[in-house]
């Protein structure tokens, strides 16, 4: 693998990376990690923190034996500590067509695609350096590319350099990447969902709750444009769509009004979504830097 | 309205640009690319109606805009009449004063004049109110108009006196050519001073006209008889000089008034005299009133009452002398009492003679064919001094010679032998009458072979001697003097006669009545184009028909004698105003008429002869005047002793002219009309002092302010729609974290 320095700095930038050393990213839910770690587990070990006492069976180690216990009851007993673990987070990247959009960004402005990379890439960067290993998944209408969670920096460039490499293409079907995504991601982590959701938001629901049973922790960022957010035409415009190439031309101020309530309505469905799982939920303008985004959502992550 | 620049409406041809654009297809623009379509379709399917409602709107803002703008460029103006007058200029006054009959109305007014006293009034008010440079003429609507100044005068005192002096006319009036004699008069100036009394016309003619504003003041009734020809022609209304016209109405439109409008005059049964006097109300219903007959200076016959209405009444009186008579109708008086009044003048003959061939008689008088016929005439000539009837056997027929016999009636003759035949045909070529009346006597063979002035060929007899059958009578001639007026056949039947084929009937001659079988009853024909031939296709006593049963046998026996012998009765009456024409032949040793009119002015005039003709001819003028005429003359001119005049009763309706429909007539004349009432009058009084102007009125700069107006409709409901849908834009970033949720929720 050949990584240039100049995709290393264009996706780490220094000012990124100095707003996102002090701040670390864990998890709400116990995960299960292989190594010890700052992330709660859920196993049952001989850690620092108290969980549990269980009766003393032969084997056991006697410095765990509770002497304090056994003077009241007269039986032994053994105190069991809550494990840490490192926290195994995988990184869902859409890479659909809709995501390229703008097609050709203004100077200062970016596609989804890019913005979603360089959160993609600081988001990597905070838990490689937390010591927590981390994957990735780019999906469309099915899954292109998949790295296992690992914790190198080496692995860090892996990453960067699939992200550089891959260029958005194809429908969106979030829904049925993301099944694909619960099959393959058996033991309990951390997933940051990367994605404009440009679904039938039933299926992304769906995949959502089938993340819930597995007990996995989800942040769902999605992307949106700032132009795709307001719908500034205020005249008549022809548009076509970026993955079926389907026509429409409207009047820009006669449906915007409309247009604006249907999008707010369809990120409300995730927004309310995401809450009855339990999970995070960003909505990302692009137009709001990415770093800020990321320092952000660390920030209120630690509360 | 009209245009000062109309060809700048070529420019609503740009009309057609947003109209273009409204139709044009914009989806051909360039096509940008979009993450995902799927929010745009449901909103675009959300705002399309709205969108299309929009878009008329605006597309119709902008063609009125357009409209405005360019009909503002067109500078559309109007022609606003202004009756205000030029203070700088004299005024000339042209009275044109309604002396119709109709005038004399007397409507229901506190004062009691009638409506021709409050016209002069009126008249004599305004020429007083004139200035001194001011000028006045005045035109009476009569008939024919009459100028009583040539031209207008600065005499005003002269000019009331004229109008003081002016007399109600006993007839109609045209006010189109009353306004045609004004709008002439009135263009004219009077003689400047110096010129004389009697300017020439030609220096007249040269002479510059003065600067004054002119008008014509009318004063009438309304009563529309009189409006009918200007209301019809456009003649007047569209003189290049037409001057402006005030009307002035004195009439009231609730007045009543009953009058005459015709009378016939006929001979009834037993030596009466019938008149058919049609009687007309015009305006509201007039309360019951009488008519009564006079003849000859005397009451002749019962009053009869005269319905509310239009209506048709009888008076009967006895059959007055034969000779000539003079005779009116007269009505209870009423607010216009000129036409209640309706004479008429005509002859009761004298002795006439009748020869009647019996073809069945008998020794029985009763059992004879003529019986009932003979009965009929004689008891309709009471004083028995009027008819005389010769019964005569078809034998004696021939050795008559019918000397001094004015009618013929053969009745149910078997045959006639050539010598009657020929004297029956000269009798007829001698100008004489004859009535055939058939019978079962008749041989209907000999009938068709020898006897040629039969109207037509008969057929066969028809119908049954034993009563099973029965046919009514059909009258085809409902003015024929036979059968004209009230006599009922209704109830007449008949068993039996003898059938004819209509389409034969002889060239000239027509048949008067039917049987209700189509057949033929009676028919009448001219032979050698002078003797009368009627054909009564049945019998004329009862043995075929129940008809000398019938009340109507009489009159009918009556009439058709009467008819045969040229002895009718008829009213003769003239119209006044109308010159009446006379002719006699060159013999006449003495060619004057004299003519004495109702007031008593006795007129001579003298026949000239036709060298074309040889004949004499006259023609009678000067018939102004309702009443008698007495009229000497050689009875060959073939007048009577006196001729009936009477009023034109077209003038009897009051009802006014719809006003709606005289203002259009007026057309683009400048007009107006004024009540004279005293409630109104001196409002009109202040208003007629003042002229009639024309100016324009630029409307160019209301448009342009319309105009102004579309284009704000046009901003407004362009950004209307997109306003009242704006939305505050989404937060740049959201974060949403569980408890960011729930305090939400708990906010909410």
């Amino acid at each position: 693998m050949k990584l240039d320095r100049s995709t290393v700095d264009r996706y780490l930038e220094p000012r990124m990376l100095a707003a996102l050393s002090r701040l670390p990213l864990t998890s709400r839910r116990v995960v299960e990690g292989a190594m010890m770690g700052t992330h709660r587990s859920p196993f049952k070990g001989f850690s620092t923190e108290f969980a549990d006492h269980r009766e003393y069976t032969p084997g056991d180690d006697l410095k765990h034996l509770d002497w304090k216990v056994f003077s009241r009851t007269d039986r032994y007993y053994i105190k069991q500590y809550e494990e840490n673990t490192n926290l195994r987070a995988h990184i869902l990247l859409d890479c659909s067509a809709s995501m390229a959009f703008p097609a050709k960004p203004k100077v200062g402005d970016m596609s989804k695609y890019q913005y979603g990379c360089h959160l993609a890439a600081g988001l990597g960067y905070v838990l490689i350096a937390q010591q927590d290993p981390v994957g990735l998944v780019l999906f469309n209408d099915e899954i292109v590319t998949q790295l296992p969670a690992m914790r190198s920096l080496a692995h860090l460039r892996r990453i960067l350099h699939t992200i550089d490499q891959a260029r958005p293409g194809s429908r969106t079907n979030a829904g049925k990447a993301l099944q694909g995504v619960v099959a393959q991601v058996r033991r309990r982590g951390l997933l940051i969902l990367i994605s404009d959701l440009m679904d039938e938001p039933d299926r992304i629901v769906q995949a959502l709750a089938h993340f819930r049973q597995r007990g996995h922790d989800v942040i769902v960022i999605q992307l949106l444009h700032q132009t795709e957010l307001n719908l500034p035409f205020e005249k008549v415009v022809t548009l076509r769509d970026m993955e079926t190439g389907d026509r429409i031309t409207i009047d820009g101020a006669e449906v915007a009004a409309e247009y604006r309530r249907q999008i707010d309505a369809f990120v409300d469905r995730y927004k309310q979504c995401c809450f009855e799982q339990g999970f995070d939920f960003v909505l990302a303008n692009t137009s709001v830097p990415y770093d800020a985004l990321l320092t952000a959502l660390l920030t209120r992550r630690q509360r | 309205m009209a245009f000062a620049a109309p060809w700048m409406l070529l420019g609503l041809a740009a009309l057609a640009a947003p109209i273009i654009i409204h139709l044009l297809d914009r989806s051909k623009t360039a096509a940008q690319d979009w993450p995902s379509l799927r929010f745009l379709k449901i909103a675009h399917e959300h705002s399309a109606q709205r969108t299309k409602i929009k878009h008329l709107l605006v597309l119709l803002c902008r063609c009125l805009l357009l409209t405005l703008v360019v009909v503002a460029m067109a500078q559309p103006y109007r022609q606003r009449e202004n009756w205000d007058k030029p203070p700088d200029l004299p005024s000339t006054l042209t009275i044109v004063l309604d002396a119709s009959f109709s005038m004399g109305c007397q409507d229901a007014s506190p004062s009691g004049a009638n409506r021709f006293e409050t016209a002069k009034r009126i008249a004599i008010e305004q020429v007083k109110a004139l200035g001194i440079e001011d000028e006045a003429a005045l035109v009476i609507a009569a008939d024919p108009p009459v100028r009583l100044t040539d031209q207008p005068t600065r005499d005003l005192d002269a000019v009331c006196r004229l109008i003081d002096q002016t007399s109600l006319s006993p007839q109609s009036t045209d006010i189109a050519a009353a306004l045609s004699e004004a709008f002439a008069v009135g263009r004219m100036d009077a003689p400047r001073p110096g010129s004389g009394a009697e300017p020439d016309a030609d220096a007249t003619a040269l002479q510059k006209r003065r600067s004054a504003w002119r008008q014509v003041l009318l004063i009438t009734d309304m009563q529309q008889g009189a409006w009918q020809t200007w209301l019809r022609t456009e003649t007047a209304r569209e003189a290049a000089k037409a001057l402006p016209v005030t009307i002035v109405s004195v009439g009231a439109s609730d007045t009543a008034n009953r009058y005459i409008r015709d009378i016939n005059v006929a001979a009834g049964g037993s030596g009466t005299l019938v008149l058919d006097v049609a009687a007309a109300t015009s305006g509201v219903a007039a309360p019951s009133a009488k008519a009564a007959l006079w003849i000859d200076g005397q009451a002749a016959g019962s009053p009869e009452r005269v319905a509310s209405r239009s209506s048709r009444i009888k008076l009967i009186a006895p059959m007055p002398a034969p000779g000539f008579h003079r005779a009116f109708v007269q009505l209870d008086a009423d607010a216009l009492p000129i036409d209640d009044r309706r004479y008429f003048c005509f002859t009761v003959p004298g002795t006439h003679s009748i020869a009647i061939v019996d073809g069945d008689p008998s020794t029985v008088d009763r059992m004879s064919e003529t019986y009932y016929f003979r009965q009929a005439l004689l008891s309709g000539d009471v004083d028995g001094r009027r008819l005389q009837v010769i019964t005569l056997t078809p034998q004696q027929l021939s050795e008559s010679g019918l000397v001094g016999i004015n009618a013929l009636v053969l009745a149910n003759v078997a045959s006639l032998d050539g010598g009657a035949l020929m004297q029956v045909e000269n009798f007829l070529r001698a100008g004489g009458n004859v009535l055939v009346a058939l019978g079962d006597k008749v041989d209907i063979d000999h009938y068709n072979a020898d006897w040629r002035f039969l109207p037509l060929p008969l057929d066969r007899m028809l119908g049954s001697a034993d009563h099973q059958r029965n046919y009514g009578i059909v009258v085809e001639q409902q003015t024929h003097p036979i059968i004209a007026g009230d006599l009922d056949l209704a109830a007449a039947r008949y068993f039996q006669f003898v059938g004819a084929d209509p389409t034969k009937l002889a060239r000239g001659g027509q048949i008067i009545a039917s049987f209700t079988n189509g057949s033929p009853a009676l028919v009448e024909s001219r032979f050698a184009q002078r003797g009368l031939v009627l054909l009564l296709t049945g019998s004329i006593d009862a043995d075929w028909s129940n008809l000398p049963y019938r009340r109507a046998y009489v009159p009918l026996a009556d009439r058709i004698v009467r008819y045969l012998t040229n002895q009718q009765i008829e009213a003769r009456q003239f119209d006044i105003g109308r010159p009446v024409t006379i002719t006699g032949p060159g013999t006449i040793a003495n060619p004057f008429i004299n003519v004495t009119t109702p007031a008593g002015l006795a007129q001579r005039i003298r026949a000239e002869r036709d060298p074309m003709t040889g004949e004499f001819s006259a023609v009678i003028t000067g018939i102004d005047e309702a009443g008698f005429y007495d009229v000497d003359a050689d009875e060959r001119f073939g007048l009577d002793a006196a001729l009936a005049v009477n009023v034109d009763t077209r003038e009897s309706m009051l009802a006014p002219v719809d006003k709606t429909t005289l203002r259009e007539s007026f057309g683009q004349l400048p007009m107006r009309m004024v009540d004279g009432k005293s409630g109104t009058l001196s409002d009109w009084r202040v208003s007629a002092d003042k002229t009639w102007g024309r100016h324009r009125e630029n409307a160019s700069r209301w448009l342009l302010l319309a105009a102004l107006g579309a284009f704000v409709m046009e901003a407004f409901v362009a950004n209307w729609f997109t306003r009242r849908n704006a939305v505050k834009p989404r937060a740049t970033t959201e974060y949403l974290g569980r408890g960011a949720v729930a305090a939400s929720r708990r906010a909410g």
